[in-house]
């Protein structure tokens, strides 16, 4: 499993190109990642969107991120979403799909390989 | 029954409807607006003694005695819908199935709220929430969202309150170094419905509120709270049973009986929970503790300590764990001068029992592993050595021909869990 993350492309998140923000840290990424921040670090409305749930991309994202295996993941979303506090990020089923979702929405932030970006979105943190 | 779905169910469903309809009936079934999600356990669980049966909390009536195998214990299952209306409203409800003294549509709903979020540090609730007393309060039905086959039974078994009736407010704020802060209230109308002995008890509505802080940086959790529920009434009927023989007992016979017929009541007390937790998790190992303190003005809800240390560490798929717990009621027994004509003897240790009956002190330790079979579904193994002390046993249910259980006593657990969400 290590093996296919290092031979991965990079991960970057991604957002609109017409979004203001530029940068994001570690932290913020988290922040709007994990259910605790749904605003960007200027106070504009953030929708986060994650890929498939089964899928390498999500598993790798959140193992750079925050060092939480995929099940590790789910277990925090179960506490969060039963208790009523949060949702998780709706998921998107492949990287085009996660392309056009961000390009369409100004709100939008999503992680996707580096390799299958292009100028319509901007990218705000890389691992 | 019938009465409770009116006065309950059908303000909050109202409120629920009437505040969502003219937001989402633009575009009922956009498929992103609704979320459907769930939790079950099925769960087998292998327990008790002669004379002590098993229950993972005081609420349950079924338990498990020495050679039987019980499945209500843990088993559970819950579904839950959200529905987005837009960035600031948000509403869920949720249904739960387990164990319990009375299965009306009032008992199984556990969450029904409208949530608006003025800004993005700020959210307000209304509606049926679970207050957030303790670290698992919030989702101790949901076993896969944490590591053992169910919240310590020395820590959450004595907490006999349903969901509230009211609201709630969060305010939480990113701090300096990628801290992250969180400060909730809540205030709302609660009840408890627990087996006591052969009867039950019912109270009527308890006004209860608190506040916790909780407080998260890299690989760390910290949390203190405090809540309070106050009792107006809704005695145990064994209690008024008892007390009516008192009343009429002159005093020169037994100077003390109207002394202990005032004790036993609820009328106007209180009862205070205070609580710290903390949590350590840097992806191998886990590290959970929580400690509490129960205290109110009546001498039939005594003092009493809890808490717990889980030392857990994961490797690949399983999590081998280990837990202390207590739970001491820590003032000494009640006791009352005896009467002065022995023929009142009996009545005299069946009422001092009585007011002894919510003591609960023993002392556990378990081992156990979480396996996590895939993305959704665990498999948890755990083994409970418990020692309780004789007559502080109300976390367990006495076998009908013991009327006192007096001696201490060892009792192991074995406890096979499946959990899954959805």
């Amino acid at each position: 499993m290590l093996l296919s993350v290092s031979i991965r492309a990079e991960m970057v998140v991604i957002i609109n190109a017409e979004n203001e923000v530029e940068k994001l840290n570690k932290e913020e990424v988290i922040g709007l990642f994990m259910g605790r921040n749904n605003a960007f670090p200027n106070g504009t409305n953030a929708f986060p969107f994650d890929q498939d749930v089964q899928s390498d991309s999500r598993n790798d994202f959140y193992l750079k991120l925050t060092k939480k295996s995929a099940v590790q993941i789910n277990a925090y979303w179960a506490r969060l979403v039963f208790s009523g506090r949060a949702t998780p990020p709706p998921a998107l089923s492949n990287s085009e799909v996660t392309l056009s979702t961000v390009r369409e929405n100004p709100g939008a932030i999503a992680y996707i390989d580096s390799k299958d970006i292009d100028s319509s979105v901007k990218v705000v943190y890389r691992f | 029954m019938l009465k409770n779905i009116q006065t309950k169910i059908l303000p909050i469903l109202g409120l629920f409807l009437s505040m969502t309809m003219p937001v989402i009936s633009a575009d009922l079934f956009q498929s992103d607006r609704f979320m459907l999600s769930g939790f079950g356990t099925l769960g087998l669980t292998s327990s008790g003694s002669d004379e002590l049966g098993f229950r993972r909390d005081a609420t349950q009536k079924e338990e498990v005695y020495h050679g039987d195998v019980g499945f209500l214990t843990d088993s559970r299952a819950g579904i839950q819908v959200n529905a987005k209306l837009n960035p600031q409203f948000n509403a869920a409800v949720q249904l739960v199935v387990k164990e319990r003294i009375s299965h009306n549509i009032d008992k199984l709903l556990e969450l029904a709220f409208l949530s608006y979020r003025p800004t993005n540090n700020l959210e307000l609730r209304f509606g049926r929430l679970k207050g957030a007393i303790y670290m698992l309060s919030e989702y101790r039905d949901v076993g896969f969202a944490y590591l053992w086959a169910r919240p310590v039974s020395e820590f959450y078994g004595y907490f006999l309150f349903q969901s509230a009736d009211g609201m709630d407010v969060q305010y939480s704020m990113n701090t300096p170094g990628g801290g992250f802060l969180q400060l909730k209230a809540f205030g709302g109308y609660t009840h408890i419905n627990a087996p006591f002995g052969d009867t039950e008890w019912n109270t009527g509505s308890i006004p209860a509120y608190g506040l916790n802080l909780n407080f998260e940086k890299n690989n760390w959790i910290f949390r203190a709270g405090w809540a309070r529920a106050e009792f107006e009434d809704g005695d145990l009927t064994i209690f008024n049973d008892l007390k009516d023989p008192l009343q009429s007992i002159p005093s020169f016979l037994w100077p003390d009986a109207q002394g202990l017929a005032d004790k036993l009541s609820y009328d106007d007390s209180f009862a205070n929970f205070y609580s710290l937790g903390m949590t350590y998790d840097n992806g191998q190992w886990v590290v959970q503790s929580e400690l509490g303190m129960l205290n109110s003005s009546k001498a039939i809800l005594p003092t009493t300590m809890s808490g717990y240390l889980s030392l857990g560490y994961r490797v690949g798929k399983f999590t081998p764990y280990v837990v202390a717990s207590f739970i001491d009621s820590t003032k000494d027994r009640y006791s009352s001068p005896e009467p002065f004509l022995p023929s009142l003897q009996p009545l005299h240790e069946v009422v001092v029992g009585a007011i002894n009956e919510s003591r609960a002190s023993q002392n556990t330790i378990s081992v156990g592993t979480r396996w996590d079979l895939s993305r959704h579904t665990a498999l948890k193994f755990q083994w409970d050595v418990r020692h309780i002390k004789g007559g502080e046993a109300v976390l367990w249910r006495l076998a009908p021909q013991d009327d006192f259980f007096t001696k201490d006593q060892t009792v192991n657990t074995f406890s096979i869990n499946l959990d899954f969400i959805f």
